[in-house]
């Protein structure tokens, strides 16, 4: 069995907000594979979207704290990586795509200046020219040399306004980084790439720019991809495009992927292996088809449930009573105990309950619940 | 059925005009226009749901709008309860309001921050009847229970409430005149799924306890399968299929809708290896050429559609289900299944 | 948020922001000042206006606060007489502006519609206040003032001719954000008039950088017309309605033959210290009406947030939804 790409243990992360402390994750551990797609799925506050911005160290760290846990990134714990370092370990080992493209690609720049920013990045670093995380050997880098300065000129002629125009950009002299680009935007099945280089973000329809920051996020060579709710701003149908696209390329490319969702059918459709996400902790984790099929956790079994999928004349949706509790107020035990139907005295007592495993399977991938009667989940309706 | 349907919509338009720069003024070239919503007629009648299915750019929440008269159409009529209130403009519209209540899709910004409950979902009835202050709180704590709102959170802000409560005051708000038409548009996008479930259980029960008539303006497909009673499914402005829900979900017959039907992700982990096949974007909204609009994408695509705008036709065998396809007979059988391909297929 | 709540926040920064709380209490006491000033001046003041003394270019003492100048006028008085009634002009300055700023502004940007009535007075406006802020203020106030005739209220009525074009930029800014909110629109749908709709949310809705921006505003006017004063020697001086800027002038030409520091000290002082006021104070003010910092400070008031939203505590005890966390016992 290969080594995992990332292995998140024990993480805790807090924000400390005014007064008190908001525990936005508490004692987070898991572990993807190579080639394998982990979904991360839980509703708004349960700490998913911190989770993901968390290990490429992406949260702003002086209101947000790391508590403890390692992220051990191929071989190299990013939590003691001192922060000027970072930079290295992201783009080429760790990649992020994000929700709203509008927001992630900038908008005074054109698809060609941004991508070719990532593919002269990625250059420079395997030529050794700029330093680049490798966790198996010695950092040769020399740091006290500059960097160097952009070639071909692209990217200072960017900022005029109105000095690239399409029909420039596509008749530079601008060697190699336009052949790389190109094929990346064929990568994301853009059908007419030349024309998309000349174009501004706005100028994009939704799902074409969220495969401009695939096509970035990608043309890195990633180890890692985490995807933050990469299609809940798209409409039904390009959603579906966009997933497929995903697919296709995690198939191709091997890249591991951490996808994070709110949306249970979208997770459904994309991941190897689940987790469920309960306000700030993980409650379960497993194959996606077992968790699907044989939730072992109360909390995942009810959303399962109030995930409508029936008409009116059936009778009334199932829901889960009460709501999500207050992270900077947290009651001992178990956090869902409150909304619980299972729950009995023993839940409302520390510790919290740890994920264990049930059943059988090789023990990275086998599914574990934080539940301290997953049987009688199984007897639920 | 002799009594009016409640709501009618005759072949409605609504243009937006692009304004143009001062040199195409000159030049006499004709002002070009965005058509947001472009020929659609249809019906709600008292007391039922109609869903209204679609995508961006698809005119959904214009017709909305329409409909509660936040726009004025530019063709067309608009009937309510058998009268034409198409043209109806000032105090009179203003008093007409008290039929057509509507429930925004952003919880944040459809609440006024400077304003308490009471003020918020009473602003209606104060529009409406000139009513006093203490008469107003009355009713609205009176009407907060039925939208699962405790009755003592009259004096409280709206930013005190998570996304769900927030909903519950819009509801309130809507409902506080006794509406005879609510028109929701997303009422449900921008929250978690349990609180979801919770919302439409509460229309639903609203529905029967108060005969209202709903038009449900979703893309959430589970959402229309729950409340509404028929279903319309609009594409770039114009209604591609209409009919009963179970009808439209369950068999669609429009390419559009099979297409919208397949997408749509279920909790069903074999998707995993499966692609879905339908490409292309929408394309514009600005003056568009004849012929039928999804042609660029439909699967199913001969020339004729290219050309010729398909007619809203009824369905043979169904009085009630109109469908705009060149090719309806041919296509009908196909599921939407059957647009996925398994992985590894081109 | 109402009023009360807004007291009662501007209450929580004013004692966790030390700045904040000077340029409040200063602010008070400013007024407090002009106020007595006005009405009875010798609670304050030992000196009648023009009230020469024999002591010429006494330095400040007891007698003598702040110094007397060449003609043995006590500083201190005339710059106390000076309160009044520059605090009086910057505030009917920023008072007129707004008024009028705020007026076409909501005109401008409510009702903005190309092609109707509204669209066309909205450009008229827009390029009207274009035109007048093509000017640098203070030159056209300058202008306005000399070409009038040099004198207070001349000095006056120029800078309210120049000052209002920024409140309308800013007014309408401010309702065009708002103009498109859902809320307006759902206002509209109930029924309610566009007047009403006007006052009752857009108004309310964009009072607050309004007001932020006016705050400081004072300070920047009072320096303004100071300055006009001082330039266009607009105000005589002395006279029995003494004016800081004016008091300055006078005295900077004095200083070459007689450099004594207290002379101009004392109505620099004033004018610095006031626009300092306003200035902590609208700093602080912003900060009440800034959405995330009021945020943080509502969580941290002493009265807790409910733990569970609203919708959950208990409406009917058979409501499915109306179990508290916690306390609803569970089957076992």
């Amino acid at each position: 069995m290969t080594d995992p790409v990332l292995t998140v243990e024990g993480l805790t992360v807090n924000y400390s907000v005014g007064a008190g402390t908001f525990h936005a994750l508490q004692d987070v551990s898991l572990e993807i594979r190579p080639g394998e797609v982990v979904g991360i799925v839980g509703e708004t506050g349960c700490g998913k979207s911190t989770l993901g911005h968390a290990i490429p160290r992406l949260l702003p760290e002086p209101p947000a704290r790391i508590e403890s846990g390692r992220i051990v990134f191929r071989g190299t714990d990013l939590v003691t990586v001192p922060r000027w370092k970072l930079p290295m370990v992201r783009g080429t080992g760790i990649a992020m795509i994000f929700q709203e493209p509008l927001n992630s690609l900038n908008p005074a720049f054109r698809v060609y200046d941004q991508l070719a920013e990532a593919v002269r990045i990625r250059r420079l670093r395997e030529s050794g020219r700029l330093p680049m995380f490798r966790p198996d050997r010695d950092d040769p880098f020399d740091y006290s040399r500059p960097p160097p300065p952009p070639k071909g000129g692209t990217l200072a002629n960017a900022i005029v306004p109105g000095g690239v125009t399409a029909e420039a950009v596509q008749g530079r002299r601008l060697g190699s980084y336009r052949d790389d680009v190109l094929e990346y935007l064929r990568l994301v099945r853009i059908n007419d790439p030349e024309t998309v280089l000349g174009l501004y973000p706005h100028e994009l329809s939704g799902g074409m720019r969220q495969r401009v920051m695939i096509a970035m996020a990608l043309s890195e060579k990633p180890s890692l991809l985490i995807a933050d709710e990469p299609t809940s701003a798209l409409d039904v149908t390009i959603q579906a495009q966009v997933l497929t696209l995903l697919k296709e390329l995690i198939d191709e490319i091997h890249t591991a992927v951490l996808f994070i969702s709110h949306d249970l059918g979208v997770i459904a459709e994309t991941v190897d292996l689940l987790g469920v996400m309960y306000a700030g902790r993980l409650v379960e984790i497993g194959p996606a088809a077992e968790v699907f099929e044989s939730p072992r956790h109360p909390y995942t079994k009810a959303l399962l449930r109030a995930t409508p999928n029936r008409s009116k004349a059936e009778g009334a949706l199932d829901t889960i009573p009460g709501a999500v509790p207050n992270l900077s107020r947290l009651r001992p035990g178990c956090r869902f105990q409150p909304r619980c139907v299972l729950a009995r005295p023993v839940c409302a007592n520390d510790p919290h309950p740890p994920l264990v495993p049930i059943g059988f399977g090789p023990a990275p991938a086998v599914h574990r619940t934080a539940c301290l009667f997953p049987e009688e989940v199984a007897q639920l309706p | 059925m002799n009594a009016p349907p409640l709501l009618e919509l005759d072949r409605v338009q609504k243009f937006f005009p692009i304004s143009r720069s001062v040199s195409e003024y000159f030049a006499g070239r004709p002002g070009r226009n965005i058509h947001a919503v472009d020929g659609v007629s249809l019906t709600v009648g008292s007391g039922e749901t109609l869903g209204l299915i679609g995508e961006s750019g698809s005119g959904k929440t214009t017709l909305g709008w329409l409909v509660c008269r936040l726009h004025s159409v530019t063709g067309g009529r608009i009937r309510f309860g058998g009268e034409d209130v198409t043209e109806l403009a000032g105090p009179a519209l203003r008093a007409w309001r008290r039929n057509v209540q509507v429930v925004f899709q952003d919880p944040v910004g459809s609440l006024d921050p400077r304003l308490r409950v009471w003020q918020i979902a009473g602003e209606p009835l104060r529009a409406q009847g000139g009513l006093g202050k203490s008469e107003v709180r009355r009713r609205v704590r009176d009407l907060l229970p039925s939208v699962g709102l405790p009755p003592d959170c009259l004096d409280q802000y709206a930013y005190e409430f998570s996304g769900g409560g927030r909903q519950r005051i819009s509801l309130a708000r809507a409902l506080s005149v006794s509406p005879r038409l609510v028109v929701l548009d997303e009422p449900t996008s921008a929250l978690d799924v349990a609180v979801q479930a919770q919302i439409l259980n509460r229309l639903v029960e609203l529905q029967r306890a108060r005969r209202m008539a709903y038009l449900l303006i979703t893309h959430n497909v589970a959402a229309v399968r729950y409340v509404a009673d028929r279903v319309a499914v609009m594409y770039l402005g114009q209604l591609v299929e209409l009919g009963s829900m179970r009808a439209v979900l369950d068999r669609p017959v429009h390419p559009y809708t099979k297409a919208l039907i397949a997408a749509v992700p279920a909790l069903d982990v074999r998707r995993r290896r499966t692609r879905y096949r339908i490409g292309g974007d929408v394309p514009t909204l600005i003056d568009p050429k004849p012929g039928c609009r999804f042609a660029a994408r439909c699967p199913f695509v001969i020339d004729r559609c290219r050309v010729e705008d398909p007619p809203l036709t009824a369905y043979p065998g169904d009085p009630e289900r109109l469908v705009a396809c060149h090719r309806a007979e041919e296509v009908r059988d196909i599921a939407p299944s059957e647009l996925l391909a398994p992985a590894g297929a081109s | 948020m109402g009023v009360r709540d807004t007291l009662r926040l501007f209450w929580a920064v004013l004692r966790a922001n030390p700045l904040t709380l000077a340029g409040f209490l200063m602010v008070a006491v400013l007024c407090g000042l002009a106020g007595i000033m006005a009405i009875d001046p010798w609670l304050l003041v030992r000196y009648g206006p023009i009230q020469t003394s024999s002591a010429s270019y006494a330095p400040p003492s007891w007698a003598h606060p702040l110094g007397t100048d060449n003609i043995g006028l006590d500083i201190y008085s005339e710059v106390m007489r000076a309160l009044p009634l520059d605090l009086g002009i910057a505030l009917a300055i920023v008072g007129a502006s707004v008024l009028i700023g705020g007026l076409l502004g909501l005109v401008a940007g409510y009702w903005d519609r190309p092609g109707t009535a509204g669209g066309a007075s909205s450009i008229v406006i827009l390029r009207t206040t274009d035109v007048f802020l093509a000017f640098p203020s203070l030159l056209l106030a300058l202008a306005i003032t000399i070409s009038l005739g040099r004198g207070p209220w001349q000095a006056v009525l120029a800078l309210m001719l120049t000052w209002w074009p920024y409140y309308v930029r800013l007014v309408r800014g401010e309702v065009l954000a708002v103009k498109h909110l859902p809320y307006i629109q759902a206002a509209r749908a109930a029924g309610v008039s566009e007047g009403r709709i006007v006052l009752r949310h857009v108004v309310r809705n964009i009072l607050e950088p309004i007001v932020v921006y006016l705050t400081m505003d004072i300070g920047t006017v009072l320096v303004v017309f100071s300055t006009i004063a001082f330039v266009a020697d607009a105000i005589p001086y002395p006279s029995a309605t003494p004016e800081w800027g004016s008091m300055l002038s006078y005295y900077q030409q004095i200083l070459p033959i007689a450099s004594y520091p207290w002379l101009v000290f004392g109505p620099g002082a004033a004018i610095f210290l006031t626009v300092l006021a306003f200035s902590l104070l609208g700093d602080g003010l912003r900060d009440v009406l800034d959405p995330r910092t009021r945020r943080a400070l509502v969580r941290s008031r002493s009265r807790p947030l409910p733990e569970v939203p609203a919708e959950a505590s208990p409406a009917r005890p058979d409501d499915p939804e109306a179990k508290l966390s916690g306390e609803v016992p569970q089957p076992a």
